[in-house]
C-alpha cells in the first residue's frame, strides 16, 4: 500500500513541476539610447542579449520537461522495483504455504 | 562648413533623440521575468521537498540532485536578470544626466549666438565699430568652441557607458544551457568592437601576433601587461601615464569626471579588470551635508588590483551633489572649482611598509594639484593586492569643510572597524587631515 501511495506522490509532484509557468522575457526592441556614436553598436549587443536570455529561459523549459520526464521514469522504475520485491515476496510466502501444504 | 552652433545643436539632438522611458521598460521587463524566475524556482524547491520526504535511494537521490542544480541556475538566471536591469537603469540615468547637460550647454550655446547676432546687428544699424565687432566675434566664437568641447566630452563619457554596458550585456552568457547565445558573442566580435572603439588599437595589435592573438581569444591579462595596450585603453577611460613615478593617473577631464560618482555604476571596473576593497561597499559612504550651502559631499576610497591581476593602486574620489539636484538619485558630480581636493596618496605594504609609489596630485589640471580623484595604478603583477594599504594627506579650501570631512571619515571608522581607517588633522593652513587605511 504504501509504495503505492509514494509512487503517486511522485508522479504528483512530477505534475506539478510540469504545470509550472514558463517565465517569459517580453520582446522588446532595442531600447532608443539615442544617436550618439555607440548607439547602432550598443542596440547590437542588445539583441545578442535579449536572444541568449530568450534561449536560456527555453533551455530552461526544456530541462523542467526532461526533468518531469526524468522523475516519472523513476517513478515508474520504483513502482516495477516495488512490484517485483512485492511478487518475490509473495512467491515466497507462496513457497512457504506450499512448504506447510506438503 | 557648420558653424559651432550647428554642431552644438546636433550634439545635443544626439541624446535628445534617446528615450529614457523605453530604457526604463526594459528594466522593468527584466524584473518581471526576474520574478517569474524566481517563482519557477520556488515551484522546483516545494517539489524538491515533497520529493526528498517519501522519495529514497539510487533513482531518488539523482532527481533531487537534478532538482536543487535547476534551482541553483534559476537563481542565476534570476541574478542575471537583476544585473541587466541594472545596466538599463545605469544607461537611463546617465542618458538622462547627458539629456539635462546637453540642455544646459545648448542653451549656453543660444545665448552666446544671440549675443553674436546682436553684435552684427548693431554694426548694421550704426553702433559700433567693424574692429570692436571682430573681436567681439572671436571672443563668442571661442567660448561657443568650449561649449562645443564640453559638449563633446558629455556624449564621449555617454558613449563609454553605453559601451561598457552594453559589453556586459551582451557577454551574458546562458545560465541552464551555457551555449546560449554564444555563436553571437564570440570574442572576435567583441575585439572588433573594441579595435573600433578605441583609436589607435588596431595598430598596436596588427603587428604583434601575440597581441592578435590574446585580443581574439578576449586575453585581457596579456593584453593589459602590454604597456602601449594598456595606455590606450586607460586614454579611452582618461587614464594617464606619470613617467616618473610609473604609474597611471587620470585626467580631469576624464570619462569620469562625466560620470561623477553612480552608486550604481561600477567604474568600468569589470572593463578595466579591477577586484578592490571600496569604502562604499555596504552602502554606507562617507558623506556628509553642509549645512551652510545644503550641498552634499562624498569621499570614496579604494584600493586592490587592476588590470585582472597585472596591476594594483589605490584612489581617493571628492564628489557633491548640489541640493534639490535634479540628477538621478545616486548621482554625485565630480568635485569641481573650490570644492577640489589636493592630495597626496602613497600606496604600501601594510605588513612590510615598503612604500610602492606616491601621486602627489599628479592628473590635475594646471598646476594648482587640485583635483576630483586622486587615482594611482602601477603595472606589476608580483604585488599581492590584498597586502596594499593607503595613506593620504587631503588639503581642502577651509578648516570648515576639513572639520565636516573628518567627523564624518572618524564616524566612519568607527562604524567599520575590520577597515581600520586612522584619521588625524594635521594643519590649519592650509586645511588639511591625513588617514592610513590598512584593511
Amino acid at each position: 500500500m504504501g509504495f503505492e501511495v509514494d509512487v503517486a506522490d511522485i508522479s504528483n509532484a512530477a505534475g506539478k513541476l510540469a504545470a509550472g509557468k514558463p517565465p517569459t522575457l517580453a520582446p522588446g526592441g532595442a531600447p532608443n539610447v539615442g544617436a550618439t556614436h555607440r548607439a547602432a553598436g550598443f542596440a547590437g549587443d542588445y539583441d545578442v542579449w535579449l536572444s541568449t536570455r530568450q534561449e536560456d529561459l527555453a533551455a530552461s523549459q526544456q530541462q523542467v520537461t526532461s526533468l518531469v520526464e526524468a522523475i516519472q521514469a523513476a517513478a515508474k522504475s520504483y513502482d516495477g522495483t516495488d512490484s517485483a520485491a512485492r511478487d518475490t515476496f509473495l512467491k515466497a510466502l507462496d513457497r512457504g504455504f506450499a512448504g506447510i501444504d506438503r | 562648413m557648420s558653424s559651432v552652433f550647428d554642431k552644438i545643436r546636433r550634439l545635443h539632438d544626439q541624446v535628445a533623440k534617446g528615450s529614457t522611458t523605453e530604457l526604463d521598460d526594459r528594466a522593468r521587463a527584466c524584473r518581471a521575468t526576474k520574478e517569474a524566475v524566481l517563482d519557477a524556482k520556488s515551484l522546483v524547491e516545494a517539489v524538491r521537498v515533497q520529493l526528498s520526504e517519501g522519495w529514497h535511494g539510487g533513482a531518488g537521490e539523482s532527481a533531487l540532485a537534478s532538482l536543487a542544480d535547476f534551482k541553483k541556475n534559476r537563481d542565476d538566471q534570476a541574478q542575471d536578470l537583476e544585473e541587466s536591469a541594472k545596466s538599463f537603469e545605469v544607461i537611463r540615468d546617465a542618458l538622462a544626466k547627458a539629456q539635462g547637460d546637453a540642455r544646459n550647454h545648448l542653451a549656453d550655446a543660444e545665448s552666446l549666438q544671440k549675443k553674436l547676432d546682436d553684435v552684427w546687428n548693431d554694426l548694421s544699424h550704426g553702433k559700433g565699430n567693424i574692429v570692436f565687432a571682430w573681436a567681439q566675434d572671436k571672443a563668442i566664437k571661442a567660448r561657443a568652441l568650449v561649449v562645443f568641447a564640453d559638449l563633446e566630452r558629455i556624449v564621449l563619457g555617454y558613449d563609454a557607458i553605453l559601451l561598457a554596458e552594453g559589453l556586459k550585456l551582451r557577454n551574458k552568457t546562458g545560465q541552464v544551457w551555457e551555449l546560449a547565445g554564444s555563436g553571437k558573442r564570440n570574442l572576435a566580435e567583441i575585439a572588433a568592437i573594441m579595435l573600433r572603439e578605441i583609436p589607435g588599437f588596431a595598430e598596436l595589435v596588427k603587428n604583434d601576433p601575440r597581441l592578435k592573438a590574446a585580443l581574439l581569444t578576449g586575453n585581457w591579462e596579456l593584453l593589459l601587461q602590454n604597456r602601449e595596450i594598456a595606455q590606450k585603453i586607460y586614454d579611452y577611460l582618461g587614464f594617464k601615464y606619470v613617467a616618473d613615478g610609473d604609474y597611471y593617473t587620470t585626467g580631469e577631464h576624464s570619462v569620469q569626471s562625466f560620470l561623477g560618482w553612480h552608486d550604481l555604476y561600477d567604474k568600468l571596473e569589470k572593463l578595466i579588470g579591477a577586484d578592490l576593497d571600496a569604502t562604499g561597499d555596504d552602502g554606507d559612504n562617507m558623506e556628509f551635508t553642509d549645512p551652510k550651502t545644503g550641498r552634499q559631499y562624498r569621499l570614496e576610497l579604494w584600493k586592490g588590483g587592476y588590470g585582472f591581476g597585472g596591476a594594483f593602486g589605490g584612489e581617493v574620489g571628492f564628489y557633491t551633489r548640489e541640493p534639490g539636484s535634479s540628477d538621478p538619485s545616486g548621482y554625485f558630480n565630480a568635485a569641481q572649482g573650490d570644492d577640489q581636493i589636493k592630495v597626496t596618496q602613497t600606496i604600501y605594504n601594510k605588513t612590510t611598509d615598503e612604500v610602492y609609489f606616491t601621486n602627489d596630485g599628479q592628473g590635475a589640471d594646471g598646476r594648482d594639484k587640485k583635483h576630483f580623484w586622486n587615482l594611482a595604478i602601477r603595472t606589476d603583477p608580483n604585488v599581492d593586492p590584498s597586502q596594499l594599504a593607503q595613506r593620504a594627506t587631503i588639503e581642502v579650501r577651509d578648516a570648515g569643510l576639513r572639520d565636516q570631512l573628518y567627523n564624518e571619515m572618524t564616524r566612519w571608522a568607527a562604524a567599520h572597524p575590520d577597515q581600520k581607517l586612522t584619521v588625524t588633522k594635521t594643519t590649519d593652513t592650509p586645511p588639511a587631515l591625513s588617514y592610513t587605511w590598512e584593511k
